[in-house]
């Protein structure tokens, strides 16, 4: 999961910045991202543009067949991405909520889609709107933007500069304070959505049934702010580690 | 024609039995879970002799049979290492064994029959999100309303709020034994002329005068404390212990515990109990330094301080399970709320228990426990079978580490049934864990120069 994220997430804030801009409605953005999965995720199956079918041949069940952005499937993992570069209006908690109910239309009728862990995943080139953001972290569903991180790529940065203060990088004790408080806030933010991933509302039960746990009560647009919140801090803390590791080497 | 069904009357043939076993010996999932029925996972298999130091230590701080008003109030139990290594030590098991110990009579043995005492175990299985403290006593209302106390608690207070003559007959049984399951079955009290509403009235009342709120007094004689606490909540439900929106539970939580409970359990001959916080680090791990400055000081207001029950009768004495990287963590914290100064947040202080890391001989003890548990031959009790000598000494070899041992042991065996092989030599154990693949550990070795 987390390669993945990390393609979505390096290409929205890398490789799109320097990519050039076509005369098509999202400015080739789409495009350009199924490009870079295929060269960057070789053991990935990426799905070809337009696909209908979840990438792998499915019905749905209401009978219509829907569009999803990129389908990469490995091994133990399916997940599925919308992709939105709207230059006019940011993604709202409609464009979430479709979503999602497409993925639910296929598993309505699919239950096999759950013998592998799903990862749905929303990446915009804009901000998000604070409505969608509140949606995808109430639904489970990766948030990837400008400057804003999914939780498995804050954990891994959270872990690299984890691994920088064991080594003995002398940082500043305020950066060491703001440090072990965004640590702690990052492990209580995945505590706290741990029962929102697909993956542990839904279960295969039997090939024609899947359980659904009620999982939700939660303050998303609270947290929606809270995780803003926790990628400024990441961005802030990376920064600093990255010059006190400089420092120590000149 | 109706066919009927038939029971199984036989135990069918278990897949263990060439290797002399009842079943698999080992968890695969080795995390104890005080709440499983599998006794593989609640720690009901425990060799106490590879922590028979730590157990007395354990005696000399908490139980002092003859000096248990001088128990200390607030104790450590540690395991060496980080949020990795000091999991899976055996705190968890250990908690276990002295809840087990002290509650399968309320200490009676315990302390020789002088009085009782209980132990509340607290722990955080799910999401913990704000609130820390009055999660704390939630948590432990929850297993009160578990672990049979509340029961048996109403029993002996309908006995006392009964006359001699009427406890007689209700306690007696048609064969002439006393059985105090009978306080409890209204039928059996109105069969002697008992009118259940004015009993149950009766006890409430002598609760409220003890302490206990009305409302709570009621719910407590009546056997409905459970149904009360989920009255407090929209979902009805005790568990999660928080859920944004639903926490009304949570502002009472703090004052049911340490005052009403206290109450009704020292109403019920309790003179004591000890709370037992495990996975402290659970909490810890996800407190800003604010938030743990705050659950410091209502730790140290509920357990320390002068207000509630439970300090002014120095009712619980609290056990917390930490880690090292936990405790430092908490240390600050601990130092301002004035809790250091009651005991030292560090292994080497003198209220802390420290499990080391079991040394050859004791993992093997902690193998054979597993073992002997599931032994179909009594004779082959306190040996290694179906295990040789150079196959547990290879498995030995691998980790000793409690979690790890009990894993790779339940790996061992399971692959010994998989290839139909009954002695478990070092080539045996070679081969399972070889085949077995390695768990994924995240790379950041290239450090922070990868960080996105």
């Amino acid at each position: 999961m987390f390669q993945f994220l990390k393609q979505c997430y390096k290409f929205v804030n890398q490789e799109w910045q320097h990519a050039v801009r076509e005369q098509l409605p999202d400015q080739g953005f789409e495009l350009r991202f199924r490009e870079s999965c295929v060269k960057h995720l070789s053991d990935w199956n990426i799905s070809q543009g337009h696909e209908m079918c979840l990438g792998c041949g499915l019905d749905t069940a209401s009978g219509v067949l829907h569009e999803v952005d990129i389908v990469a499937q490995h091994p133990d993992l399916t997940a599925i991405l919308e992709i939105k570069n709207r230059q006019t209006f940011p993604p709202d908690k409609n464009d979430v909520i479709i979503f999602f109910a497409k993925i639910f239309d296929y598993l309505a009728l699919n239950p096999t889609l759950l013998l592998k862990e799903i990862c749905p995943a929303f990446m915009s080139n804009t901000h998000f709107e604070e409505s969608a953001l509140a949606a995808c972290l109430g639904l489970g569903i990766h948030p990837i933007g400008p400057d804003l991180r999914p939780l498995p790529i804050l954990f891994d940065n959270a872990g690299r500069m984890e691994v920088e203060r064991q080594k003995g990088t002398v940082l500043p004790s305020d950066v060491l304070d703001q440090f072990e408080d965004f640590c702690a806030q990052l492990n209580r933010f995945c505590s706290i959505l741990s029962e929102t991933w697909l993956s542990s509302r839904c279960g295969y039960q039997s090939e024609d049934r899947i359980v659904l746990r009620a999982a939700g009560y939660l303050h998303t647009r609270e947290l929606s702010q809270e995780f803003r919140q926790l990628n400024n801090d990441c961005s802030r803390l990376v920064g600093e580690f990255k010059k006190a590791k400089h420092g120590a080497a000149v | 024609m109706v066919v009927l069904p038939k029971r199984s009357i036989g135990v069918s043939k278990s897949l263990y039995s060439p290797l002399g076993l009842k079943d698999l010996p080992f968890p695969t999932e080795p995390v104890v879970d005080p709440y499983n029925n599998d006794p593989r996972r609640n720690g009901a298999i425990y060799a106490e002799s590879p922590v028979k130091r730590e157990i007395e230590k354990f005696e000399q701080l908490l139980i002092r049979p003859n000096d248990f008003p001088n128990r200390v109030r607030l104790s450590y139990l540690w395991s060496k290492g980080d949020r990795e290594s000091g999991r899976g030590m055996g705190k968890t098991a250990l908690l276990r064994y002295f809840r087990q110990r002290i509650n399968r009579d309320w200490g009676q043995t315990e302390f020789n029959g002088q009085f009782s005492a209980v132990v509340v175990y607290v722990a955080f299985p799910s999401q913990v999100d704000r609130r820390y403290m009055e999660q704390l006593a939630w948590s432990a209302l929850v297993d009160i309303c578990k672990n049979g106390v509340l029961n048996d608690s109403r029993a002996v207070l309908r006995l006392e709020a009964l006359t001699p003559e009427q406890g007689d007959l209700v306690l007696q049984c048609p064969d002439g034994s006393h059985n105090p399951d009978n306080l409890l079955d209204d039928s059996i009290l109105q069969a002697h002329g008992i009118e259940i509403t004015a009993l149950d009235k009766r006890v409430a009342e002598r609760l409220t005068s003890e302490g206990v709120q009305p409302q709570v007094s009621l719910s407590l004689a009546q056997g409905q404390f459970r149904e009360y606490l989920c009255s407090l909540r929209k979902d009805g439900n005790l568990e999660p212990f928080y859920i944004p929106r639903h926490t009304k539970n949570l502002d009472y939580s703090r004052t049911l515990l340490f005052n009403d409970i206290v109450h009704y359990l020292r109403a019920a001959g309790f003179a004591g109990g000890y709370l037992f916080i495990d996975d402290i680090e659970n909490l810890v791990d996800q407190m800003t330094r604010k938030d743990r400055i705050e659950f410091a000081k209502e730790f140290c207001l509920c357990t320390m301080r002068p207000g509630y029950a439970n300090t002014a009768y120095n009712f619980f004495s609290c056990v917390l399970t930490t880690h090292q990287q936990a405790s430092i963590g908490l240390a600050q914290a601990w130092g301002e709320a004035g809790l250091s100064t009651i005991a030292r947040l560090d292994p080497n202080s003198p209220n802390s228990v420290e499990l080391p890391l079991p040394s050859e001989d004791q993992a093997r003890e902690i193998i054979i426990a597993h073992l002997d548990y599931h032994r179909t031959n009594e004779l082959d009790k306190g040996t290694v079978k179906p295990f040789t000598e150079d196959g547990i000494s290879a498995l030995l070899k691998r980790s000793q580490h409690p979690r790890d041992l009990l894993s790779n042991a339940a790996k061992v065996i399971l692959h010994a049934i998989d290839k139909k092989i009954t002695d478990v030599d070092k080539t045996v154990v070679n081969e399972a864990m070889d085949n077995s693949a390695p768990p994924s550990i995240p790379d950041f070795s290239e450090g922070i120069d990868g960080a996105l």
